[in-house]
């Protein structure tokens, strides 16, 4: 089986079994333990940090401080703002911050360890919203930072926003807010590191090896040939797992004791110490013209980045680019800031500020459409992006635009829920989202490579360091290479993730695996394939011979036919090898920094869903009773598991606008942070529109974070028509249900 | 005096078990059974789920004491040797696993399900599996997965 | 460290009980995340655990005879399930489906909870609208408290160190009697709950029982919701009034903090669905 096949994810009868040995399981036997004394007041200056009641202890072997660090203390993954040490220097930024690292022999004793060392901490002023953060004379996060407390802004600008405003039919103005939230994969963060070939080794839950293997290089300052990452099967990351968590404590503790350590986060320790989603403040001022067409848009997006930098500047890009959502907006004015407090960071989250401003950009859509007496979603076909329109940034959109069709696949179900008789179990409403995203990174270089090898004996091997987190890349990358050769999938054996044994595929983020290092492996296939038809016809002594690898044979024009392994075998007595590179970087082009203008991706995923909700007006109790959701994804390459990310991405949607609400600085566990159950997910229609892109590996894209993208939005537009009140702040809690029913028939404007 | 209990069908004797020991602390640590996950910690996500005489319990919130002369069945016990359980092949043909970290205590809280209702409706799948976490499927793969696992198991062939 | 005890019975649990240190687990799923929480920052550990689970004086079920009882050690997992239970206590059976998970059910016990004494606890709301009076025994002997007096506070009863809960002897209203357990959660499933209610009412209106939970200190029959309903029509207008005069109840005892904007509107159309709904229930019986 290969493209088109929804072939079962490569590993999953381990998996089933319980074999799969994740990073959160990496234990050898006498391991050390490792375990952080984290801070619990922030910003505060260090005064003093004892280790002596710790080495004092049973099983303790040493505490080491940020004085122990022998390179870099600022880490990042965003080069231009590497700002996080992970052994605090003199300064806390945020709560939870580690100041000390103790190893022991066991894990209880690591912990007794960490709580015995003494930290004097003179606690600092500090700021806790952006508001705060960037008032004058604010206390600086980062006094070394450029711009105050200010990571950066980014701005888009086009046309004449506030003239076609004065001559719009109607406008809209509107505040929309979203809240902080946590990826909440179901394996916490853990690994393992040892010395092996001279080399030290980690091994831990990741969406980056090649990443982690340059800032650990960088953190202990030795070449990077000198630290070995291997991705360790990873229990789901969301963006949790593109930061450094464990890795630089386990690189730490065993360079300088030289013996094998292992860490993991207990559960709260991941709520308070890795990475959250940005919560944004959205200002918009929309305009349409009479027949419903948009003329403007003004927005103000300011969000909080945290103590650190982490992804911030990525999700302050993304939100000014997707501002509009998937629609043709002639006039804009796009301001979008994030500033540092001494909030725990934000970071990557399943689609790096999309989701947030998917819930301003479609809300307006909805308070346009009510102003214009429009159905929602004629609304959106009147303005949906399509070939040959430019999108915010100037883009000229040429192919594999897919919207329109995702918004016909959802129609007759919206218009037959729009029509139901009134739910016997509470009010209900029916809503829509839509949106498109940018595949891979924005305005940057984000390659991908890939190698192939054809062996001696017929087996074949594709070679990729791209992160396997459970979204099924393992398996994509198969087929697509598989598609290539013209062999099964199956036939393939994947070498991943290794540093060692792998070269760069950038991160697992951003929804471009399939599309960027599909691409890669694509290279990688064709390339091999030219190296088995040359060594075929040096083997077969004819130069000129046209050969083509079909159904697993090297087939001549001459009638003759050679098994590749045969061909390999010959390559491999002339001391070679059958091999294959393949590399891929999607065509863009940077943003300039005043307008926006640029290409900032070379391709687009596009998607419409929309939800049927049931709200008890006695509790404000919510539930979202069914999802329709299309995704164009251009090509299925595994239909089965592009089902399974929009269904993942409709529900985790579902928990954004329900539940979910992390409280920086509180105690944090599943129990005070709720996601969804299994009674709480909707019934899903996922829906695979294919309209394939040109530049696609097969025509696909990405959908692991679109799956996410329009769910919050639909849902929220759903529990504003059962309400009978627009609702723009999220999540829609018990609260917030029951003060809009409580206040229905009031003025629609806040 | 030794903790003594059967894992899998087989008894083990354990020395030296504190009284607070978690029956998942001593599954994973002692008997090196890596198959029971530790999400929470709390008995919030159901990673750790197994099966104490037949019934789904938290091995977080279970004294491992409290299994003393009981039975206790992990993921690591449902398969007999290559062939799998039917209910671990349900889930592996579905598409109900992704990252693959929730899979065991899903599937043992399925088994006590279907241990208690051999043909259970969607909404009865749903309200069972509640106690069971999954950040990356939307549980949509694993209702057709317990289906089509308990259809198996009451004999009636793999079309669904 | 904590030993660990099994006691095969209750003398031998009471012994056990009375050593200093002692603690005793029932199903454990309350406890063992207290424990988690000491051990992860070096707290104090009992010295020893009871067991409580394999004391068949724990287990005991009388509801078909004129004295209906249950026993501390049924979980909520039997008690959601067993038919007697969901015939003639359906309140209790709907409160006990509505604790945790499956996994959470299968060991957590009526005793554990009402000994826990969380304010949010759906067991305890259950038994106060039962009217259940606690029977405890200790190497003194046997006592019996009503909950009202067991519970003082969250997390506080007034259970001595070597005191174990055998039992809840309950009085139930008249037969037949329409019965309803509503609760409010942050999700559908495996939620705290925000506000919990449980109401029963006989055909004569005779002995109308209104309890409220997560609302108070520990949960509460609301007497002069009770008063109201007593001997009155049943209709909507009195569901709507009655709703009404629980929460100014509410606000009464807990003062408009924060919380009552959310909790005054809901205890108000809760208590009037849950009353019309255990009413309807009652006329479909008959």
């Amino acid at each position: 089986m290969s493209v088109g096949h929804s072939m079962p994810h490569s590993g999953v009868y381990a998996r089933v079994r319980g074999e799969t040995r994740f990073g959160w399981d990496q234990q050898g036997y006498g391991d050390l333990h490792l375990a952080c004394v984290r801070a619990e007041l922030a910003p505060a200056h260090i005064k003093s940090i004892d280790p002596a009641p710790a080495l004092a202890l049973p099983g303790v072997v040493r505490v080491f401080t940020a004085a122990d660090v022998p390179g870099e203390h600022n880490l990042g993954i965003i080069a231009v703002s590497r700002d996080q040490e992970f052994l605090a220097r003199d300064t806390v930024r945020q709560r939870g911050q580690a100041v000390a690292l103790v190893a022991a022999e066991t894990r209880a004793q690591a912990l007794a360890g960490a709580r015995a060392v003494r930290v004097e901490l003179d606690k600092l002023p500090g700021v806790f919203t952006p508001a705060e953060a960037l008032a004058s004379g604010a206390p600086l996060v980062h006094p070394d930072h450029a711009d105050g407390n200010l990571l950066r802004e980014n701005k888009i600008k086009r046309g004449e926003v506030d003239a076609a405003l004065a001559a719009s039919a109607v406008t809209v103005e509107a505040v929309y807010s979203t809240s902080p939230l946590e990826h909440a994969a179901l394996e916490p963060e853990g690994g393992r590191a040892w010395w092996q070939g001279g080399k030290l080794v980690v091994q831990a839950c990741t969406q980056n090896p090649h990443y982690d293997q340059a800032d650990l290089a960088r953190f202990l300052n030795v070449p990077q040939e000198k630290i070995r990452v291997i991705q360790a099967e990873t229990g789901g990351g969301f963006g949790g797992k593109l930061d450094l968590s464990v890795q630089p404590f386990l690189a730490l503790a065993a360079w300088h004791l030289v013996r094998s350590v292992c860490m993991r986060f207990t559960r709260e320790e991941s709520f308070l110490a890795t990475a959250k989603r940005h919560p944004l403040r959205m200002h918009y001022i929309s305009g349409a013209d009479e027949q419903g067409r948009l003329t403007a848009l003004k927005a103000r997006i300011l969000g909080d980045t945290g103590a650190f930098a982490s992804y911030g500047l990525a999700v302050c890009m993304r939100a000014a680019v997707h501002a509009t959502g998937p629609y043709h907006v002639p006039n804009l004015d796009v301001a979008c800031r994030m500033a540092y407090t001494n909030n725990g960071f934000y970071g990557a989250m399943r689609g790096f500020g999309c989701p947030q401003v998917a819930l301003a950009h479609e809300g307006q859509m909805d308070a346009l459409a009510a102003k214009l007496g429009l159905d929602p979603l004629e609304m959106r076909k009147i303005n949906a992006l399509q070939a040959g329109m430019r999108t915010c940034t100037g883009q000229k959109l040429t192919a594999g635009v897919g919207l329109m069709q995702c918004l016909e696949r959802i129609e007759p179900i919206y218009r037959a829920w729009r029509e139901e008789a009134p739910a016997q179990d509470g009010l209900s409403g029916v809503g829509l989202g839509a949106m498109f995203y940018g595949i891979g990174n924005t305005g940057v270089s984000n390659p991908s490579t890939a190698q192939m090898e054809w062996g001696p004996d017929n087996t074949v091997t594709l070679f990729t360091g791209a992160a396997d987190i459970g979204q099924g890349s393992d398996t994509v990358l198969k087929q697509i290479a598989a598609g290539r050769l013209g062999i099964e999938a199956e036939q393939i054996k994947l070498c991943r993730g290794d540093t060692a044994r792998t070269t760069n595929a950038g991160a697992t983020s951003a929804s471009r695996q399939t599309y960027i290092s599909g691409n890669a492996a694509l290279a990688a296939a064709d390339n091999l394939v030219m190296n088995l038809v040359e060594g075929a016809r040096e083997m077969l002594g004819e130069r000129h011979l046209e050969i083509e690898l079909r159904e697993g044979m090297l087939r001549a024009s001459d009638g003759r036919a050679v098994e590749p392994g045969e061909v390999a075998r010959h390559m491999a007595d002339q001391g070679g090898a059958a091999r294959g590179e393949g590399a891929f970087d999607p065509n863009f082009s940077p943003l300039d920094p005043e307008t926006g203008q640029g290409r900032p991706y070379a391709a687009y995923a596009y998607a419409a869903q929309c939800a049927k909700v049931a709200v008890d007006p006695a509790s404000g109790m919510t539930r979202v009773k069914e999802v329709a959701a299309a995704h164009d994804v251009g090509r299925a390459i595994n239909p089965r598991a592009v089902l399974g990310q929009i269904c993942g991405g409709v529900v985790m949607g579902v928990g954004m606008a329900l539940m979910e609400e992390h409280r920086p600085g509180r105690e944090g566990n599943l129990q005070q942070y709720h996601i969804p159950t299994a009674a709480d997910a909707p019934a899903i229609t996922p829906l695979i529109v294919e309209d394939p892109e040109p530049t696609g590996p097969f025509g696909a894209k990405g959908v692991g974070e679109p799956a996410l993208i329009p769910t919050a939005p639909a849902v929220a537009a759903a529990v504003s028509q059962a309400v009978g009140k627009p609702l723009r702040h999220l999540p829609l809690s018990l609260e917030r249900v029951m003060e809009a029913l409580s206040s229905r028939g009031e003025s629609h404007e806040d | 005096m030794p903790l003594k209990f059967t894992v899998n069908g087989s008894p083990v004797s354990l020395e030296d078990v504190p009284g607070e020991a978690t029956l998942l602390e001593v599954l994973r640590e002692r008997l090196d059974l890596l198959g029971v996950k530790e999400g929470c910690g709390v008995g919030e996500c159901g990673a750790c789920t197994v099966l104490l005489d037949g019934q789904a319990v938290n091995s977080c919130l279970i004294a491992a004491w409290q299994a003393q002369d009981r039975e206790v069945t992990t993921v690591e016990g449902l398969a007999h040797g290559r062939e799998l359980h039917p209910m671990q092949q349900a889930f592996a043909e579905t598409g109900a696993v992704q990252c693959g970290f929730c899979t065991p205590g899903m599937i043992l809280s399925s088994l006590d399900l279907v241990s208690q209702e051999p043909d259970p409706g969607e909404s009865e799948i749903r309200r069972a599996l509640s106690g069971n976490l999954c950040r990356c499927t939307g549980y949509h793969d694993i209702v057709r997965a317990v289906r089509r696992g308990a259809q198996r198991l009451r004999g009636e062939g793999s079309e669904s | 460290m904590s030993r660990f005890v099994s006691p095969a019975s209750l003398d031998e649990a009471l012994e056990a009980q009375s050593q200093a240190g002692a603690q005793a687990l029932a199903g454990g799923t309350d406890l063992m995340v207290t424990l988690r929480k000491a051990r992860l920052s070096g707290g104090q550990m009992p010295k020893l655990l009871v067991d409580l689970s394999r004391l068949l004086e724990l287990q005991r079920l009388n509801l078909e005879g004129g004295a209906p009882y249950l026993g501390a050690g049924l979980t909520f997992r039997f008690l959601e399930s067993n038919p007697l239970v969901t015939e003639r206590l359906p309140l209790l059976a709907r409160a006990a489906a509505s604790v945790g998970s499956v996994q959470v059910r299968s060991t957590a016990t009526l005793g554990g909870n009402v000994a826990n004494a969380s304010p949010a606890a759906d067991g305890l709301t259950a038994l106060v609208c039962l009217d259940a009076v606690a029977e405890i025994a200790s190497p003194r002997g046997a006592r019996h408290c009503p909950l009202a007096e067991l519970i003082t506070a969250p997390y506080q009863t007034t259970l001595d160190l070597d005191e174990i809960i055998l039992g809840f002897a309950l009085s139930p209203p008249p037969d037949p009697a329409g019965q309803a357990f509503l609760k409010v959660g942050r999700r559908g499933e495996v939620a705290v709950a925000r506000l919990n209610l449980a109401v029963a009412l006989d055909r004569d209106m005779a002995d109308p029982r209104v309890v409220l939970g997560s609302c108070f200190p520990t949960p509460r029959r609301l007497a002069d919701v009770e008063g109201l309903l007593k001997g009155a029509a049943p209709e909507p207008a009195l569901w709507q009034k009655a709703g009404e005069l629980a929460a100014s109840h509410f606000t009464d005892v807990c003062g408009w903090r924060s919380s009552a904007d959310y909790k005054v509107p809901a205890i108000t159309r809760c208590t009037a669905q849950a009353l019309s709904r255990a009413w309807s229930g009652l006329e479909a019986a008959s």
